[in-house]
């Protein structure tokens, strides 16, 4: 059940996520500091929120003072996260020179207020995605494994042509069309995802419910309700339903474990490919950092003194290794828990 | 059976507890198609039930034996119409008077029953207006031909209890929601009442009102056969089919379940289709025993004349088979030789006569009808071969009615309408 | 006991069909004769089983005793430990949950469960009923070894499922040669090694059979077949000639003649062949003398360590020169003959256990075949390796019951003609009315009577057994009301205090709850567990 503790604990930081303010539309101020050391009560940017602790590269360190838009200072790291009187303490950021929408002003991404709005956009969306994936497998899983016959062929042909198809290339095809055609914009690429994700994912469901649903409808008790004159819909609704649909808890449960593994890869390579604008998700965040860190690993060659800033790409993908581990945690109890003969 | 041999019954029938007919199954079939070859084409048929008939009647238990792959759980579902039939009618509360006419429709149409014949035009007038006749009455009575919401509602007076008690019960529902479930499908009346009767049920399987709230995996297996058959009574039924219900309990339990079926038997004047295999048992329950092999019946009669007198050889053998729990006992024991042969390829003719001890020729080309060798005992051997009546009411031309000859260009060999299970009665003027 | 008509045939008239009622009753020994010598002492076997929920105690102190050529029946209702008692014995149990912890079974002077105290240690644990049991693996596994070895050819074991009971990918005749092979392979090749299908009177007899086929006669046929046998000097040679001359029966003598021909030809062993048997003789050598050794330490309570290394070490050497034989098409040429044998010892085998046609149903696979005929296939593979005792775990439950006659008269003659003691499991009175000789009732994991089957049908003695016995429907006796035993079979994790019966026994006293009644001697073999009973103590 330790899988259950680090699930109240995502659940907690998704809420916190739903409340935190930051929005990626707002301007933001920053506030430049001197160093990489936490600012100090000294200093003004003290207890600002959006410090930004500075390390040129070769250039002369600016004076402590707030910034609008430090671009004169491009490959940057460690703003710095003000926990009140305990001082600040850095976290990465990133930035970029250019965006879609102001092709001349950078922007600012706090990674640490990327990670949390991120917690809502993964676990959210795998929910999302989860949930109608499931909901659409199970009704027609029931149908087709209750009723045999041709609604069975028929459902079963539609998996089959839902299956061939590669789940990454479809979302990746689906983001590219979407782009390209230009109709969307930055939160309807998140609902690009999750619907071409849906179309992926419910056919395993509909299959592991159409074979639990084959398994219920022998059973004699099924059999009794009929010889009471119940209807096809009651038998549906009562029996073959709640007794199929113990798997397909597990298997949610699974897959919502994985889902923001596969989010994340795929925003991964869609952020190599559309960098703009950036999806506040655990994949972007990782990926952003990875690309940042190569442009330093390139600057850091040159012979300067650097600083790497592993955070960057740590505490996203510690975001989603835990996330992953403690579904799976989870998914393990549930299938004892559930399993109605096994604990007898 | 038709009203003249209920005349021909011997006085046990006049007990008062047995009442007029019930349920007459006449001429049932049911085959299941195999499915081969590349296309998935029709290449042949699994004769579960080829040609079934007996009646049941009010109050009274008949016991259904034979060996696994008889058919006989088939016959069951088909009486509760769980199953359509392929071809044949189950009459519900059927008038003697119209018993009466389905017997004499059979009689002129012969022991070939199924409407693409009369269509087929090679009928003699008489024998088209008997088929009309049947299927008019078909119409009203069989059960086959009632509509959905007809159907709903009869099927309360008609009930089963299975034979598995373990898979009978729905492991996440409360024993009383069980119960309760016919009621619900049928919307009888409101919660409160429904739980009221619930209890009234548990109480009389001879359970008690807190074992309402547990759920099935609690109860032993004798326990929840009585769950069941106190599910099968919630609707007030006039028949229950009882598939083989002490099959999986122990010897002690099956004699608290079989006393407490008789007793329910006798408070709501039930009527039990008792399907099993063990013949002691059946012996200690029913008032008659229908006996089928592979699809047939061979031997049909009251239970006291089945076990002193039966007449025909699979009986004999199946009789003499049971191991009786005597080790004094010496008796001269018929081993049959070979397997049950397949329902998909039963044999030609007499389908026991691979087996049969006391076989002749003429058993592997022609299919002995069920013929009523002493009153009210039917038997399907050739070893009694009916007296040649004259065929009834003239005219029937190349169609003998099923007096166990058949003409020489028919073989016997299964059609869709083979012949058997036609209830010729001795005419007694 | 009974005789039986097996065929097909209007000779039974049936005007008066044969009685249901008793016709004679009869008094005297039983029809097996005396009883021989125990080869099968069971002694206050325990056995629990280690559960989540808690200690299931199974059985608690069952003995009893198996006389050559006897049939003892160990009847009970479900959940009184019947099976368990069986796979106690043969140490089956599995052995995760289950442990059996104490008991003595003497087989053959050899004690199976010798070093069953030295395997696992019990630790009570904190909380209420629950017991951790730690293994020893290492014992278990080389207890396992030991008793292994008489599984099969001493003991051999039926179960309940024929159709689940069998590998489905193998053919029938590859399962019973393997199970020949297994335990008389060394005589298969001697019996191959010793053939001599050059010798001067194989010739004659050839031709003698050739006749007999021409002649039509099958029993002149069976004859000549079988002296075609003892000419080659190998007996399942003759077997070969008798199917191989019936199969060729349309086609005429000069066939005959010639697949004889052919089939003796392959008894002329080449190199590489003879070469191929040594060294499996040597291996099955080698086999033979470790299952030796284990009965050895069974018998005298030692391990044999040095004996078994080496014996390891032949096995070891002789495996090393068999390698070149691995390699798969070497391998088939060589080991045809030997194949062949047992192939040919198998349809033999089959035969002993009345099939039709055993080569076609040998050549088939077990989904092919009856439950019946699969049951029967069992029993031939059981006794193929000639056991000593032979435990059926209830062999007919899953059949029908005409099928289950055949079975039964089966056991019956295998019984005379063989003289294996049998271990019938079996929940049916009936059944075992029927087949034994002594039967032993059991209730909640302990025998609560044993008797011969006639003391114990006429005068039962324990309360459970009278109850059961009025409670079975029985075909000769209709009007008798059925009695039914109140209450129901105890959960065995809380079982009853004292005599497991008490709570539903009619004639309970006070100190029925307090203490296990002892085992007392009620007339002759006649043995009870219950206070109402007085006689001298004894322990079967």
């Amino acid at each position: 059940m330790i899988g259950l503790v680090v699930l109240l604990l995502f659940a907690a930081a998704f809420v916190y996520g739903v409340t935190y303010p930051a929005s990626t539309s707002d301007p933001v101020q920053y506030c430049a500091s001197n160093g990489p050391e936490p600012v100090g009560p000294g200093n003004p940017c003290y207890l600002n929120p959006n410090t930004v602790c500075t390390y040129p590269q070769g250039t002369v360190s600016p004076a402590p003072g707030c910034y609008q838009t430090p671009s004169q200072y491009p490959n940057f790291i460690a703003p710095t996260f003000t926990l009140g009187a305990a001082g600040s303490f850095p976290m990465g950021s990133l930035v970029y020179p250019q965006s879609d929408l102001n092709p001349n002003a950078p922007f600012f991404y706090d990674t640490y207020s990327m990670l949390v709005k991120g917690t809502v956009n993964s676990i959210g969306i795998s929910v999302i995605i989860v949930a109608t994936g499931a909901s659409i497998g199970l009704l027609l899983g029931a149908l087709s494994g209750y009723f045999g016959g041709w609604i069975d062929e028929v459902v079963m042909r539609v998996t089959d042509v839902f299956l061939s198809v590669p789940g990454i290339l479809l979302v990746i095809g689906v983001i590219i069309v979407g782009k390209s055609a230009g109709f969307v914009d930055f939160n309807t690429t998140l609902a690009l995802i999750a619907v071409a994700f849906i179309i992926v994912w419910w056919p395993f469901y509909a299959r592991i419910v159409r074979s639990q649903a084959l398994v219920v409808r022998e059973q004699r008790y099924v059999e009794a309700a009929r010889a009471s004159g119940a209807s096809h819909g009651r038998i549906l609704r009562k029996h073959i339903i709640p007794n199929s649909v113990y798997p397909v808890f597990v298997q949610m449960s699974l897959d919502v474990g994985s889902i923001p593994l596969l989010l994340a890869a795929i925003v991964f390579i869609g952020f190599v490919l559309f960098p703009f604008p950036l999806i506040p998700e655990w994949g972007s965040v990782a990926a952003a950092g990875a690309s940042l860190l190569t442009a330093i690993f390139l600057n850091c060659s040159a012979g300067a003194a650097c600083v790497i800033p592993w955070w960057q790409i740590l505490f996203p993908a510690l975001a989603i290794f835990f996330f992953a581990i403690s579904v799976n945690f989870f998914a393990d109890g549930l299938r004892d828990a559930l399993d109605p003969r096994l604990r007898r | 059976m038709s009203g003249e041999t209920m005349r021909s019954i011997p006085s046990r029938f006049t007990d008062s507890h047995i009442g007029p007919v019930l349920l007459t199954a006449r001429n049932l079939r049911k085959f299941f198609p195999i499915r081969g070859g590349l296309l998935s084409s029709h290449i042949g048929d699994v004769r579960a039930v080829d040609g079934v008939s007996f009646a049941i009647h009010e109050g009274e238990t008949v016991g259904l034996v034979g060996e696994s792959g008889c058919g006989k759980t088939t016959v069951g579902r088909l009486l509760l119409r769980l199953i359509e039939p392929t071809s044949g009618h189950t009459f519900y509360h059927a008038p003697p008077e119209v018993l009466e006419r389905v017997e004499q429709s059979y009689r002129e149409i012969g022991p070939y029953a199924t409407k693409e014949d009369g269509e087929s035009g090679s009928w003699s007038p008489k024998a088209q207006a008997a088929l009309k006749e049947l299927d008019e009455i078909a119409d009203q009575y069989s059960i086959y031909r009632k509509n959905h919401r007809a159907m709903k509602s009869l099927r309360g007076k008609l009930q089963i209890v299975f034979q598995d008690p373990f898979s009978s019960l729905e492991p996440r529902m409360m024993v009383r929601e069980v119960i309760a479930e016919p009621l619900e499908i049928q919307k009888v009346g409101s919660h409160n009442e429904q739980m009221a009767r619930v209890n009234e049920l548990l109480g009389e399987v001879g359970l008690s009102p807190e074992h309402a709230y547990r759920f099935p995996h609690e109860f032993s297996g004798g326990q929840r056969q009585r769950i069941c058959i106190a599910r099968a009574l919630a609707l007030r039924p006039e028949f229950i089919v009882l598939d083989e219900p002490t099959s999986a309990l122990d010897v002690s339990v099956q004699a608290q379940v079989l006393n407490i079926l008789e007793v329910l038997q006798r408070e709501h004047q039930l009527s039990y289709l008792f399907i099993s295999h063990h013949l002691s048992v059946i012996r200690a329950v029913s008032d008659r025993v229908v006996v089928m092999y592979l699809g047939r019946v061979v031997e049909h009669t009251e239970t006291d004349e089945l076990f002193s007198r039966p007449l025909h050889p699979y009986t004999q053998a199946l009789l003499s088979a049971i191991p009786i729990p005597d080790p004094f006992l010496h008796r001269e024991r018929i081993i049959l030789s070979g397997d049950v042969p397949s329902p998909a390829y039963p044999p030609s003719g007499c389908h026991f006569h691979t087996r049969c001890p006391a076989v002749m020729p003429v058993c592997s080309r022609v299919d002995p009808p069920l013929t009523e060798v002493r009153p009210g005992h039917w038997v399907a051997c050739h070893l009694y071969p009916p007296p040649s009546t004259s065929p009834a009411s003239g005219g029937a031309e190349s169609l003998a009615s099923g007096e166990g000859t058949l003409p020489p260009s028919v073989e016997g060999e299964p059609m869709s309408s083979s012949p058997s299970g036609a209830l010729t009665t001795t005419s007694t003027p | 006991m009974s005789g039986s008509v097996a065929v097909s045939g209007p000779s039974t008239s049936f005007e008066a069909p044969p009685p249901v009622t008793p016709a004679v009753r009869t008094a005297g020994p039983t029809a097996a004769g005396q009883p021989g010598p125990v080869i099968l002492d069971v002694r206050n076997l325990v056995t629990y089983f280690y559960t989540y929920d808690g200690v299931v105690r199974a059985l608690e102190g069952v003995s009893f005793k198996l006389r050559r050529g006897e049939t003892l029946g160990l009847v009970g209702e479900t959940g009184c430990g019947k099976s368990v008692t069986m796979f106690s014995i043969t140490r089956l149990v599995p052995d995760p949950p289950g442990r059996v912890v104490s008991g003595k079974v003497l087989y053959r002077g050899a004690d199976l469960l010798w070093g069953l105290d030295q395997e696992a240690r019990f630790v009570p644990a904190r909380k209420g009923n629950r017991v951790k049991v730690k293994r020893s693996f290492r014992k278990v596994k080389a207890a396992q070894a030991r008793v292994g070895s008489i599984r099969g050819g001493g003991i051999a074991l039926i179960f309940q499922e024929p159709t689940q009971a069998m590998n489905p990918i193998f053919s029938v005749s590859d399962q019973v040669s393997e199970v020949i092979l297994e335990h008389k392979g060394i005589e298969s090749i001697d019996g191959i090694l010793a053939a001599t299908p050059d010798g001067p009177a194989v010739q004659p007899a050839i031709e003698k059979l050739a006749r007999a086929v021409e002649a039509g006669d099958d029993a002149q046929v069976r004859a000549a077949a079988k002296e075609l046998g003892d000419a080659v000097n190998l007996p399942s040679f003759g077997t070969q000639a008798y199917y191989l001359a019936r199969q060729a029966r349309s086609s005429g003598s000069a066939t005959v003649a010639r697949d004889l021909h052919k089939a003796s030809s392959r008894l002329r062993l080449s190199g590489s062949q003879r070469r191929y048997l040594h060294s499996e003789r040597v291996l099955m050598q080698v086999a033979r003398e470790s299952r030796a050794v284990y009965v050895s330490e069974m018998r005298h309570g030692e391990l044999e360590r040095a004996h078994h290394r080496a014996l390891g070490r032949q096995r070891a050497r002789a495996r090393l020169r068999g390698i070149p034989y691995r390699i798969p098409f070497i391998k088939r040429r060589a080991s045809k003959p030997l194949r062949e044998e047992a192939a040919w010892k198998s349809i033999r085998a089959l035969e002993g256990v009345q099939i039709a046609d055993p080569v076609q149903v040998s050549r088939g696979y077990p989904h092919e075949l009856s439950g019946g005929m699969l049951q029967r296939v069992m029993i031939a593979m059981a006794l193929a390796c000639e056991p000593e005792i032979l435990m059926a775990d209830e062999p007919t439950t899953a059949l029908d019951v005409t099928i289950q006659a055949q079975i039964l008269e089966l056991m019956k003659d295998m019984r005379s003609r063989i003289g294996t003691g049998i271990l019938l499991v079996t929940h049916d009175l009936a059944v075992v009315a029927e087949v034994a000789d002594r039967v032993a009732v059991m209730y909640a994991g302990q025998i609560v009577e044993i008797a011969n089957v006639r003391d114990l049908y006429g005068h039962p003695l324990h309360p459970y057994t009278q109850g059961l016995l009025s409670s079975i429907p029985r075909l000769d006796q209709p009007s008798k009301t059925l009695t039914t035993i109140p209450g129901s079979v105890p959960n065995l994790i809380y079982p009853p205090t004292g005599c497991r019966f008490h709570p539903r026994c009619p004639y309970a006293m006070p100190i029925c709850k307090e203490s296990r009644p002892p085992n007392t001697l009620e007339g002759e073999g006649h043995q009870v567990a219950c206070f109402l009973y007085h006689g001298p103590p004894t322990t079967e």
